[in-house]
């Protein structure tokens, strides 16, 4: 945290320090180029000594020269005197810089020109004022140099404006993570199977969103974890039952005085084993499909696989006296999660062929209207009361006409749970001839 | 027959082997994965029961390693996993059936039985079902000893019905299993072929399920 802050701030006072000096430079550029102040010397000097006659203006011009040399000095510029050379238009010089040791300066009037005099770059510019021309010449400074002296001049002020805005600054984030570290203190003292509500409102907006994500995970995981629960309480209660008939049947098996006997409890003993087997297989089933981890969708002929799970079911049916049948394009090919896709249809399927009696039919039909896939299951079996077609759904509840026919009860809860994995849903209409059930699954593909 | 059973669990494995010895049949049992042979003898091995979960490796590449190598062998597989996903992924991997534990004995014993029937008749050059006889090398189908005069298409559709008798085929299976002899078959003209094989070898050997596939009855 601390050096976050610091190192922002750094380049933040760095951004700034180069954009100063950058304007700082153009700006002595563009003076030099226009109007140098330099030049603004000359002119002054120049009018002042335009009514002098030549020994007045020579003693002004050496007050003048020796008035720079000492300032120069006094206030510390390093880099030599300023040079003055005063002649009349006729040529006629009235005063010279002792320091131009007899050199003259001669430029062009009012163009600034570098010259090499008296052992050094200078600067030259020349005024005019009555008879007199005067000669300006200042020590040659380069760019570097230039830069350097910009640099050193704001580097004090900057590293001033550092300290007082680091100062609030960082008063404001240390109070603005205290909030956070106190959030941060209460989530880990809580106990690992504490799923309660925080219950803490934050006065900082940002937080507060924050918060409210964390109190809606909780909220989710809640009734997960209240939904696990129930349904493994489900579970093992629904798995007592075949438990028990399997431990009943096995003793009479142990026990039976003939073998007509033996045989009978043995009979009872393999249906007890197959509900049970047939419930694990379909909880298995519910909870993979209860996971939450979407399946790709997998690209495939929907009727194509219809066809050849009804293909696998009609012996069987055939075996029970139903008509099985389809109707449905020759082909039909979509993207769909396959194992959802078979969950729903295998489970309809199973429904029908256990609860219509023989003689029965039962019709499969698969259609795509647009964008959407419908697959419906319909029989003209004994149906379903409209006061119980959505309690079907539910898992462990079975109808209550149907207490002779074996079942989990779970069929049609892994139905819905397919159904809502595909992102669609099942519904419960009327069946065949107004009569029996039609299960028909909607889906966007 | 010689079965080769390869599972982990003891109490399963000795409950399968006895039930194996009471149908009469010999058996191997495994214990893991790297105890199974790399190569199966084809001639002393006439089905394999393998678990798919095996504690030092899926069975599933035992699996994959054996029909990469060209081995017909049978295999059903057994697996206590998840139902739809892992059938998907065994038959698609290699398998010719599936059962899932807990299993009925009866059950996997008839789904043994089944499976090698299914492989001898494709290695043998006669088949026979019930009084129709079909011989798939030679061409040539006889009821009673009749011999039937079928197209090459309506043999063709003969044999793949007679390859499982009692299973329904279906239509786009059938459709798959025709195309080579030409263009591709759309099932209106299954349909054709079929209602033509029908007043060939009579109508009551073949039964429709409407909009499925056809069974020839055994």
């Amino acid at each position: 945290m601390v050096r976050r802050v610091l190192g922002a701030l750094l380049v933040a006072f760095l951004l700034v320090g180069v954009a100063l000096m950058t304007t700082h430079f153009v700006i002595f550029k563009w003076t030099m180029a226009s109007n140098p102040a330099v030049k603004q010397l000359g002119d002054s000097i120049v009018s002042a000594v335009e009514g002098l006659d030549d020994r007045d203006a020579g003693k002004y011009l050496a007050i003048t020269d020796d008035h720079w040399h000492h300032y120069r000095r006094y206030v510390g510029m390093p880099h030599g005197d300023l040079l003055f050379q005063l002649r009349r238009v006729n040529g006629e010089i009235a005063y010279r810089s002792p320091a131009l040791e007899g050199a003259t300066l001669s430029v062009e009037s009012g163009q600034l020109a570098i010259m090499e005099v008296a052992g050094g770059s200078y600067w030259v510019i020349q005024t005019e004022a009555g008879p007199w021309r005067l000669y300006v010449a200042q020590p040659f400074v380069g760019d570097a140099m230039v830069l350097r002296l910009i640099g050193s001049e704001m580097l004090p002020s900057v590293l001033i404006a550092f300290g007082v805005v680091l100062i609030p600054l960082w008063v404001a984030v240390r109070r603005g993570m205290l909030p956070l570290a106190d959030l941060a203190k209460r989530l880990a003292s809580r106990p690992a199977h504490d799923l309660s509500p925080i219950d803490v409102i934050p006065k900082h907006e940002e937080l507060k969103s924050v918060v409210l994500a964390f109190e809606k995970l909780l909220a989710q995981l809640r009734l997960h974890v209240e939904r696990e629960r129930a349904f493994v309480h489900d579970a093992a209660h629904e798995l007592r039952t075949p438990m028990a008939a399997i431990a009943t049947q096995a003793h009479v098996l142990t026990y039976a005085p003939d073998s007509l006997k033996r045989r009978e409890a043995g009979d009872a003993l393999h249906q007890a084993l197959d509900r049970a087997s047939h419930l694990s297989r379909q909880l298995l089933d519910l909870s993979a499909l209860d996971d939450g981890h979407p399946r790709a969708p997998q690209r495939l002929d929907a009727a194509s696989l219809v066809q050849q799970a009804l293909a696998r079911a009609a012996p069987q049916a055939m075996a029970l006296g139903l008509e099985l049948s389809l109707e449905a394009p020759d082909q039909l090919p979509c993207a769909l999660d396959r194992v959802a896709f078979e969950s729903v249809l295998g489970n309809l399927l199973e429904n029908a062929l256990r609860y219509v009696p023989a003689g029965g039919r039962v019709v499969v039909s698969l259609a795509q209207t647009e964008r959407r896939l419908t697959l419906a299951v319909a029989d003209d079996g004994p149906g379903i009361p409209p006061e119980a077609r959505e309690r079907v759904f539910e898992r462990f509840w079975r109808g209550r006409a149907h207490e002779s026919i074996p079942g989990s009860g779970l069929g049609l809860a892994i139905v819905r749970q397919a159904a809502l994995r595909l992102g669609g849903h099942v519904a419960i209409e009327d069946g065949l001839d107004g009569r029996g059930v039609r299960f028909v699954l909607q889906m966007p593909l | 027959m010689h079965i080769l059973l390869i599972e982990d669990d003891l109490d399963l494995g000795r409950g399968l082997q006895g039930a194996l010895k009471l149908e009469g049949w010999t058996s191997e049992w495994l214990r893991r994965a790297e105890d199974a042979p790399r190569r199966l003898d084809e001639a002393m091995v006439d089905c394999v029961l393998l678990d798919l979960s095996l504690p030092d490796g899926s069975g599933f590449s035992l699996l994959r390693r054996w029909r990469a190598a060209g081995h017909a062998v049978p295999v059903i597989v057994i697996t206590a996993r998840t139902a739809v996903e892992d059938r998907l992924c065994g038959l698609d991997g290699g398998a010719d059936d599936f059962v899932l534990k807990p299993f009925h004995t009866p059950e996997l014993l008839s789904r043994i039985r089944a499976v090698v029937r299914r492989s001898a008749r494709q290695s043998s050059n006669t088949w026979m079902v019930g009084d129709l006889k079909v011989e798939p090398i030679r061409h040539e189908a006889s009821i009673a000893g009749q011999r039937l005069d079928l197209s090459a298409r309506e043999f063709q559709l003969l044999v793949e019905l007679a390859r499982d008798p009692g299973a329904v085929i279906a239509k786009v299976r059938l459709a798959q299993r025709l195309e080579p002899l030409g263009e591709p078959v759309d099932f209106s003209v299954i349909e054709v072929h079929v209602s033509n094989l029908r007043k060939k070898i009579g109508a009551e050997r073949i039964r429709t399920v409407r909009g499925v596939g056809y069974m020839l009855v055994p």
